[in-house]
């Protein structure tokens, strides 16, 4: 009990928490925007694997920030199949989604399982220093936790204010909203419904592979079947809790890695309490926060329909 | 409603068709009987694990480039109970010789179906620790011992370390990852009664960012080495060893790859031996109970297969000696003790306790 | 009146208007076989690529689902929780509920199963049979309750919270079988055996098609019943207009909480087959996928009685095909996944124009390409 009055304990637990919220953030916005424009994307945890798989496998040879892209790109091209399939064909967004998502976790499956040979080397890379911010990382106790990252915290972290400007400061990011809100009436007023939710759902793609990229390159290093482990699912839980907010999300994914990594530490103070108790945390909070926020929060209420224009 | 359904029918109708004209145009490529010995294996992972389904498929590759008349063919990611029993069903209805069924999910689909087909011999593992299982002429049990795969560590931990805490990482806390911790603490213990440990877990065998971030957290709270007790999530640990330079070793697997600078040791399980036998046994009509009659647990007779360091169906790796993280000892000093170990459990002097 | 609702399209659990229905496009056989047919040719062509011969990957495929009376036994105890889990979930979805937790009410009422199962584990089987079945039940009731109260209470979005409860039943399911479920001797997650007397029999021995298998019958029954009735209808309502639901005097709770019990008592009622019937005893994986692809078959189906039986028999297919693709034709599991995955997607395409404007669009530009370089 006496580790939780020290304060290595509790930044140890932040910094954990910023590691393992960092792929979320990247996800969770994404799927924000695509969320806000009326698409419900189940694809999610397909994005991110396929976005994993395909970072390393060109990171390796080559180096860690074009895998890092490459690895979005992959994410936006199993998403161009959700444009395809529910945007432009109407099939079912729930449907497509879970589609997607198996199609995502067969295809890296398949080709790690074809490309790697028993016993042989496994495609590679090591991981990214930290970058300290100078004098902030200094700062005791929490300098370290809070200011010490990896680029691509850091990179998420510069995506959360732009995300959010682009959110809500252009007309991309209001017409966005207004069809997931009513597209009916956004088409009336002249806004190309499709074409919205297409950029937004290839944005949520592409940052979804950019999560799973970040995931791979930044703490993982080497790839493993199902490695997103539901990752792309709690992303959607993240949101969910942000009621639909970039801010929102990017807070939200901080929370649950918080209370994850709290998990994982509370299992040297609470011996006797079973590791299924503690796993428990980051869902319990996601919770607690659901409920109090469900007083505000409301849902886009063309989320999960399609949109049919008038021919 | 009634639209949308007889379009959905029609769907079927035209799958079904479709099906039956694929049907008709693939011809089994049924094999010839040219005397050799047919044999599958069911994984519950991938072939390339780097774990216990790895050793399992390594055995039979091996085993097979040894014998010479052996066809096979290998079932991965088998792990759903539902899929196991048509799995395997399959392959006793193809007339298989052997089929090799290497995890627990495999045991109560091996029950239901042996008695169906008396000419497939079917190998389970771990039936032992199911209540009720039984072996019969055509099904034996094999089981390794899961403290072989930790003991090891905890002595070369024990001499590696410098400093005195030692931080354990698992998968799952399950009864087996639980045990195997309890035998590496006992090892340290035995060598050093004042070693401390810290414990995490990832909570399932593929999240291995889980893993890192667990691993990370030992070594905030003071780590000075890392023994890691299970597979691919063992990536992760390794991976964050690395990076902090603490000494690394692994229960399942070498992580030799993931982190060449700090891993030291490992343990994997070798299935060739057994399966040549099998192989043989096969052959020769004398696989299963010896009376051919059915022989549940705890009887007489039951048919079981232990593996373990004592018959090298568990090997310690040789120590890195490329590594370059600071030891307390010499690397050879720490091969030096897992060789006496291993001598002394080859000799029959020592059998390595099972915890609790 | 109940089959104009019954006749609404999948999307349709929300509101709309003449004007939706005016645009609505004719859904056409010719496009939907076309999408399949797209799908089966690409899956195909990933097949020859990976050095198999698709004819015979795919006629495997339609052996292990209906080749012979095994095969067909596997394909139909697949497809009938697959078709109650669609049942109970198009009930929810019919009132304007998306409820994903389908999972974790099945992990839920194998728990259940097995508890009651070994209460009554002297009684006869007429006894112990329906008590257990009926414990399943309650048991996924009881794992929907508070998501349904907090949404009814809270207007706590139930994609949400379902999917939350998902977690914690897979959490609440790996400590009880290491725990206290477990057999003292097993080192991995395992309950007992399921007691014997509870154990559904098997309708043709050699398979798998257990008496279980007719629950889905049964429960489709209910379901057009339940459809026709008027508070069927009502819940149609409200899931159409809620607020003219309302203004009719219908209470939004009672809806809301119903709705959701009943889809969490239709996914207990699975976990109970699943754990009696099929496997026999309790595992970690008891529910397989089988929550999310109950979800998407009431959704493919159209959240309608006929729909959901067909989406259903089609999974059931889909999966026993898959495996055997596996073990016959030694095709890995990532790439029956993948080719299961294009079939999906292929069904979920209903609507021929868009397919035609898209090739015509392509074939256009190719047209102007051509037309330039000359």
């Amino acid at each position: 009990m006496s580790q939780l009055l020290e304060a290595t304990f509790w930044s140890a637990t932040v910094a954990g928490g910023m590691r393992l919220a960092t792929p979320l953030i990247y996800a969770s916005i994404g799927e924000t925007f695509a969320q806000r424009a009326g698409v419900l994307n189940l694809g999610l945890e397909g994005y991110m694997i396929i976005g994993a798989l395909s970072s390393l496998y060109v990171a390796d040879p080559t180096s860690a920030p074009l895998g890092f892209l490459v690895g979005g790109l992959a994410g936006m091209a199993l998403a161009s199949l959700m444009v395809l399939l529910s945007i432009r064909l109407f099939a079912n967004q729930v449907v497509v989604g879970f589609g997607l998502t198996i199609l995502g976790i067969g295809t890296t499956g398949y080709i790690f399982h074809e490309t790697t040979d028993v016993g042989g080397r496994d495609r590679q890379v090591s991981l990214p220093s930290e970058i300290d911010i100078p004098l902030l990382s200094d700062i005791p106790w929490l300098g370290d936790a809070v200011f010490g990252h990896s680029w691509y915290t850091w990179l998420s972290l510069g995506l959360v204010i732009v995300a959010g400007f682009v959110a809500s400061r252009t007309i991309f990011g209001l017409q966005a909203k207004a069809v997931g809100e009513d597209p009916d009436a956004a088409a009336a007023k002249g806004v190309d419904v499709l074409r919205i939710r297409t950029q937004a759902t290839l944005i949520s793609g592409f940052l979804g592979g950019l999560g799973g990229a970040a995931l791979m390159l930044g703490s993982v290093g080497r790839f493993q079947p199902y490695l997103t482990a539901n990752r792309g699912f709690i992303a959607l839980i993240v949101i969910i809790m942000a009621s639909w907010s970039i801010w929102g999300a990017a807070v939200g994914a901080f929370v649950f890695g918080f209370f994850e990594a709290l998990g994982f530490n509370l299992n040297n103070v609470f011996v006797d309490v079973p590791i299924e108790g503690l796993n428990a945390i980051p869902f319990f909070v996601a919770l607690v926060i659901l409920t109090v926020s469900a007083r505000w929060a409301r849902m886009p209420r063309g989320l999960g329909q399609n949109y049919v224009p008038t021919v | 409603m009634a639209r949308r359904s007889s379009i959905l029918f029609k769907f079927l109708a035209l799958l079904m068709v479709f099906g039956l004209v694929a049907a008709a145009c693939g011809n089994d490529d049924d094999s010839e009987d040219d005397g050799a010995l047919k044999v599958a294996l069911l994984l519950p992972g991938v072939r390339n694990d780097n774990s216990f389904s790895q050793a399992a498929y390594e055995g039979l590759r091996d085993a097979v480039a040894e014998d010479g008349n052996v066809e096979t063919e290998v079932l991965e990611e088998i792990i759903d109970p539902t899929d196991s029993l048509p799995a395997l069903r399959d392959f006793a209805s193809q007339e298989f010789d052997l089929i090799l069924g290497h995890g627990i999910e495999y045991v109560d689909p091996i029950q239901q179906l042996y008695a169906e087909f008396p000419d497939v011999a079917f190998s389970m593992t771990g039936g032992i620790l199911v209540p009720g299982s039984v072996t019969a002429g055509n099904v034996v049990d094999w089981l390794y011992n899961v403290q072989d795969m930790a003991y090891p560590n905890g002595i070369l931990a024990a001499k590696a370390v410098i400093g005195e805490t030692i931080g354990i990482v698992g998968g799952p806390e399950f009864d087996f990852v639980k045990t195997m911790h309890q035998s590496f603490r006992d090892a340290a213990l035995s060598v050093n009664p004042d070693l401390n440990f810290l414990e995490g877990f990832a909570g399932s065998f593929v999240d291995v960012q889980a893993a890192a971030e667990v691993t990370q957290q030992l070594i905030d709270q003071g780590a000075d080495f890392i023994y890691c007790s299970g597979d691919g999530i063992c990536i992760g640990a390794a991976q964050t060893a690395s990076a902090a330079g603490i000494p690394l070793s692994v229960g399942f697997g070498s992580q030799e790859q993931t982190a060449p600078d700090v891993y030291l040791a490992a343990t994997v399980i070798r299935m060739k031996d057994l399966y040549l036998d099998f192989f043989n046994q096969v052959r020769t009509g004398t696989f299963g109970t010896a009376d051919g009659e059915v022989h549940a647990v705890g009887e007489e007779g039951y048919v079981f297969y232990p593996g373990g360091i004592f018959n090298a169906q568990v090997e310690v790796l040789p120590v890195n000696m490329a590594a370059t993280v600071d030891t307390a000892v010499g690397l050879d000093e720490l091969q030096a003790a897992l060789d006496e170990l291993v001598a002394s459990i080859e000799a029959g002097e020592f059998a390595i306790p099972f915890p609790g | 009146m109940a089959d104009v609702v019954a006749d609404g399209d999948l999307d349709d659990v929300r509101p709309t208007t003449p004007a939706d229905e005016e645009r609505r496009l004719t859904t056409s056989l010719s496009t939907s076989v076309l999408a399949v047919l797209i799908a089966l040719v690409i899956g195909g062509l990933i097949l020859l690529m990976s050095g198999e011969n698709p004819l015979t990957a795919y006629s495997a495929m339609v052996d292990g689902a209906f080749g012979s009376s095994f095969a067909l036994g596997e394909t139909l105890s697949r497809a009938a929780p697959l078709a109650i889990v669609g049942y109970g979930t198009a009930v929810a979805l019919r009132a304007g509920l998306i409820t994903i937790g389908a999972q974790g009410q099945v992990v839920a009422g194998a728990i259940g199963a097995l508890l009651t199962a070994q209460f009554f584990e002297n009684a006869p089987s007429a006894v112990a049979i329906p008590a257990a079945a009926l414990g399943g039940a309650l048991f996924g009731m009881a794992w929907v309750l508070i998501p349904a109260l907090l949404r009814a209470r809270f207007n706590v979005n139930e994609i949400l919270s379902t999917l939350l409860f998902t977690e914690f039943a897979a959490l609440l399911i790996e400590y009880l079988l290491n725990n206290p479920l477990k057999p003292p001797t097993a080192i991995t997650p395992q309950s007992e055996p399921y007691p014997k007397n509870g154990i559904l029999g098997l309708v043709v021995d050699g398979t798998r098609f257990h008496f279980g298998v007719f629950a889905a019958f049964a429960i489709g029954i209910a379901f057009v019943w339940w459809i026709r009735s008027d508070r069927g209808f009502s819940y149609d309502l409200y899931g159409e207009n809620p607020s003219l639901a309302q203004s009719l005097g219908i209470s939004s709770n009672r809806v809301i909480i119903n709705s959701l019990l009943i889809s969490g008592a239709t996914a207990g009622l699975v976990g109970w087959m699943q754990a009696a019937g099929l496997l026999q005893r309790v595992y970690v994986q008891i529910a397989s996928d089988i929550g999310f692809f109950g979800l998407v078959v009431a959704f493919l189906g159209g959240a309608t009685a006929g729909g959901v039986l067909v989406a259903a028999l089609l999974f059931g297919a889909l999966q026993s095909g898959g495996l055997a693709m596996q073990s016959s034709e030694g095709i890995p599991a990532s790439l029956s996944d993948i080719i299961q995955a294009l079939l999906l997607l292929g069904f979920s395409i209903r609507y021929a124009p868009q397919i035609i404007r898209l090739t015509r669009g392509v074939m256009a530009n190719f047209t102007l390409i051509g037309k330039r370089r000359a």
